[in-house]
């Protein structure tokens, strides 16, 4: 079997269910990649490759007798590190944290494992989740395979670079103001930032206690769906699971789009934050092809970006210095410029712009709701912007804010970017599609049409 | 944002608006020094005193965008809810 590293997460674990493929070769094949690829790309701080050989071994033995664990039997996969996988250091990409060593798995990880996937190790992030691409952190920042000298989105940086360059064909993200879908966004590749509350962010190292999700990383829809069944549930240990019952979220995948009534935020990217001619045009060739494929396209307005920037940033960097405001206090050298930069600005926010911020909240989420009783699903930009060179600061400072993912962390409504085509320069722009809460269906649905017309799916960066 | 009164006799101000934080920017730093001290960064104050200028200049004007709502007895999210689950 050849190119097994561009093989989906869905045939995968088909074949393996069907003897037709080894995990131990599917697993030995990526290590190989990733030994081969990684020094250039920096997607992992650690490779726990015995580890993984063991658990391809055990699986395939598993296999063999017919016992499968779940529908990821023998799939690998990677991990974001602020994300807690047992016997591993969360790092969290930052000194701060170096030898914090995980002594179970959080509950997202414990699932997957459930399923049969196989752990290949931990991957880059921004410092904690937050600011930008740094290079005074202990380990270097994860790059774009598309062309390695721009940046490829983040703060799940390694997540979106290795399963874009085929070293994994899913990982976990967090996304806290964008995180999960700025590297999906980047990369071309599809995350999803599911409901809020629907996946468990018990052991993950928190940002934003009522901005974070945990979400899945894939470089097809379906692949996304499969991985949000196994990963959602609720969880009574996390105080903001909800109670929703699991759905079956690649149920429609298949349907077609015809009759969905589908929303254009067009404000966001024509007037709020002007984004680029290619990005632009991108946006209108998605909403042109819906309307072929026989969704209605209808615009939509929203409260600004602006505002809904404002109100992510004073809640996220509020809630973020309550949990980092002692280490700031007392070893502030050891956190990265951008992240002390970032983190610290919660101490200058008063309790009662957190209030505005916490009230506004609730009517933003209003206008969302109302939204959605009028469309099935939202179409708009995620990134104004196709990812800049990684070494130019400037550049990252302008560019990282232009984009509209944070009004769905603010709404907790589930957001999902992916590939809407290819710049001029032969990097990604993006498309972003967002639904009712819990109805991830509907959003998968829209997005597979998408991604059936455009071929995303079959779009690889050409680094071998 | 905070009230402060100048050391030097001048009449107390609101800090930390959209002003441009550079327009005001003497009293503000020391209005901002208060602030970092009183929430235990003195030590980023001395080793790293830039980032925390930055910090405050990140945090100055961000609410200032945020419509108040009308409502003045609106509630924010989340609501309180009681119990353990949800």
């Amino acid at each position: 079997m050849s190119d097994l590293h561009w093989m989906t997460v869905e045939a995968a674990a088909r074949a393996i269910a069907a003897k037709e493929l080894s995990p131990v070769d599917l697993t030995k094949a990526l290590l190989d990649r990733i030994e081969r690829l990684d020094p250039k790309l920096n997607a992992f701080i650690r490779v726990d490759g015995d580890a993984a050989m063991a658990a391809a071994l055990a699986a395939e033995t598993e296999a063999q007798s017919g016992r499968l664990r779940g529908p990821l039997h023998g799939v690998p996969v990677g991990i974001k590190d602020i994300i807690n996988v047992a016997g591993l250091p969360t790092t969290c990409h930052s000194k701060v944290m170096a030898d914090n060593m995980a002594t179970a798995d959080a509950v997202c990880v414990e699932r997957l494992r459930g399923a049969g996937a196989i752990v290949l190790g931990k991957l880059s992030t921004h410092e904690f989740a937050i600011g930008g691409p740094s290079f005074d952190l202990p380990w270097p920042p994860a790059r774009n395979p598309w062309n390695t000298n721009h940046h490829p989105g983040g703060s799940s940086s390694g997540s979106g670079s290795g399963v874009a360059a085929g070293l994994f064909p899913m990982a976990l993200g967090t996304d806290t103001g964008g995180s999960v879908r700025n590297p999906a966004s980047c990369c071309g590749i599809v995350g999803l930032k599911p409901t809020y509350g629907l996946v468990s962010r018990r052991g993950v190292f928190p940002l934003s206690f009522t901005l974070d999700h945990v979400g899945p990383m894939t470089r097809t829809v379906a692949d996304n769906a499969l991985m949000l069944e196994v990963i959602a549930g609720h969880d009574p240990l996390d105080p903001g699971s909800a109670a929703a019952a699991q759905g079956h979220y690649g149920a429609a995948l298949d349907r077609g789009i015809r009759g969905l009534r589908v929303g254009f935020v067009r404000h966001f990217h024509e007037i709020d934050t002007p984004a680029h001619p290619e990005v632009t045009a991108a946006l209108e060739h998605v909403a042109r092809n819906l309307q072929i494929e026989g969704a209605e396209v209808r615009n939509i307005t929203l409260p600004t970006l602006g505002e809904f920037g404002a109100v992510n940033r004073v809640i996220l960097q509020s809630e973020a210095w309550s949990i980092h405001g002692p280490w700031l206090s007392e070893r502030p050298g050891d956190y990265g410029k951008l992240g002390r930069q970032r983190l610290m600005a919660g101490a200058f926010m008063s309790a009662g712009d957190y209030m505005l911020a916490s009230r506004r909240r609730l009517q933003m989420i209003a206008e969302v709701e109302a939204a959605l009783r009028e469309v099935d699903v939202l179409l708009c930009a995620s990134s104004m912007d196709p990812a800049c060179r990684i070494d130019q600061p400037a550049e990252v400072e302008r560019t990282y804010p232009r984009q509209a993912r944070t009004p769905f962390n603010v709404t907790g409504h589930p957001a999902l970017a992916m590939m809407a085509g290819l710049s001029v320069g032969g990097l990604p722009v993006s498309v972003q599609f967002v639904g009712r809460y819990f109805d991830e269906a509907t959003v998968f649905q829209v997005a597979r049409a998408w991604e059936r017309v455009a071929g995303t799916d079959k779009k690889h960066p050409a680094i071998i | 944002m905070a009230h402060i009164s100048a050391t030097d006799g001048r009449p107390a101000r609101l800090v930390l608006t959209s002003v441009g934080l550079e327009e005001t920017y003497p009293v503000d730093k020391e209005t901002i020094e208060v602030l970092a001290r009183r929430s235990g960064l003195a030590r980023a104050l001395a080793d790293f005193p830039e980032d925390v200028m930055v910090a405050a200049k990140q945090a100055a004007d961000v609410a200032q965008k945020i419509k108040r709502p009308a409502d003045p007895t609106a509630e924010p999210w989340p609501p309180m809810k009681a119990g353990t689950t949800l």
